[in-house]
């Protein structure tokens, strides 16, 4: 995954806090995820402005104790995350 | 011929029955869900007959017709299509793949997929004493009371074991291939009801045979992800009812129960979970 690329959320993804764990669904393939805080962290920081390499930086900055492990987490995140389809890659097109 | 009309949060389905033999078996089936006799069919048909030795089921509405050699599942096949219309067809309600029993008005609600000993737990459940709503269907409304499809509880060859001395009269239970169908009555001091208040407590079971007995508080997050995956009609309802059963799971408190018989239960569980749905009651 080049850290160029940028990921939004898929459309219509809901996302609700239960208490203080969160639980995203996504309507398309109703599919429901638990996502721990680093996973949630990552999850909103992927606003479709923020590329791979953004989200790393800003984690890093907030987290500067655990900087060598956060590249790895942000990717293996976004990775999974979108085999789940609920990140989308943002195309050349729709960043114009 | 004789036809009946179960009607369940709008959805109309009429089922005939042509023959003494089948007349029988649908009044078994219909024993403790509401139903009225009807001349004409409404919404949708299914019809059941005897042909020779054969059971005849048609789902004329979905153009469905099993030839079935046994009465379970006769019961089993039959009450499966009034499951998915149900499911299909109900508007504003969330149809749960779920067992239910109730207390003192509370529903403890038991959402698990096929397999995981759902049926098998709420036989052990009606024997001791708790409502029966369903062993496979509930239907949660928008002001929070539910109601359930109570038909003959179905249970799979790998769960009878268990329940075999919790039945009382077993010339009520009929006998299938797939599952063995036993209805409410043939269970000792059983009783029955067509809704219950609220819910009070989720209980997520799964029967392993020889794994012993576990029973853990989940937390609302574990318990929504569990939940979501036995919602069946999401995709009709708006934001596929994810917000509103969310609201409910972090209200109602939830356990996972895993259990290798009955004989793995501690004396006092039936106590602890009535302790559970009182205080839920309370709250």
């Amino acid at each position: 995954m080049p850290n160029s690329d940028i990921y939004t959320h898929a459309e219509d993804c809901l996302i609700e806090d239960m208490d203080g764990e969160s639980l995203l669904y996504h309507p398309g393939t109703t599919t429901t995820l638990h996502l721990n805080q680093p996973s949630l962290l990552v999850w909103n920081l992927c606003d479709g402005e923020r590329s791979v390499q953004d989200v790393i930086t800003t984690l890093q900055e907030a987290f500067p104790d655990q900087n060598e492990q956060i590249a790895e987490d942000v990717v293996d995140v976004i990775t999974e995350l979108r085999e789940k389809k609920v990140l989308v890659k943002v195309t050349g097109a729709a960043r114009s | 011929m004789s036809s009946w009309l179960i009607e369940k949060a709008g959805v109309q389905i009429t089922v005939k029955a042509s023959g003494k033999l089948a007349i029988e078996l649908l009044a078994q089936v219909l024993a403790v869900i509401p139903h009225e006799e009807v001349k004409t069919s409404r919404g949708v048909r299914i019809n059941l007959s005897r042909d020779e030795d054969t059971w005849v089921l048609e789902d004329k509405t979905s153009n469905i017709k099993r030839k079935l050699a046994q009465s379970g599942d006769a019961i089993y096949h039959l009450t499966d299509r009034v499951v998915f219309h149900i499911a299909d067809k109900a508007k504003d309600v969330h149809c749960l793949h779920a067992a239910c029993v109730a207390y003192k008005g509370q529903a403890l609600v038991i959402p698990a997929n096929s397999g995981a000993g759902k049926s098998t737990l709420t036989t052990w459940l009606v024997s001791q004493g708790f409502d029966y709503l369903t062993d496979e269907l509930i239907l949660i409304y928008p002001d929070g009371h539910l109601e359930g499809l109570a038909r003959p509880i179905q249970i799979k060859h790998h769960g009878l074991a268990p329940i075999q001395s919790l039945i009382a009269q077993p010339e009520l239970v009929e006998e299938g291939k797939q599952v063995t169908a036993i209805p409410v009555a043939a269970l000792s001091n059983a009783s029955s009801l067509d809704a219950a208040d609220g819910i009070a407590l989720f209980l997520f079971p799964k029967y392993d045979k020889g794994s012993g007995f576990s029973f853990a508080r989940l937390s609302s997050a574990e318990a929504g992800l569990r939940l979501m995956g036995n919602h069946i009609n999401a995709r009709s309802l708006d934001g596929h009812g994810f917000s509103a059963m969310m609201k409910i799971m972090r209200h109602e408190a939830a356990y996972s129960l895993n259990y290798g018989g009955f004989a793995d239960f501690p004396n006092d569980f039936k106590q602890q979970l009535e302790v559970l749905l009182s205080k839920a009651r309370q709250s």
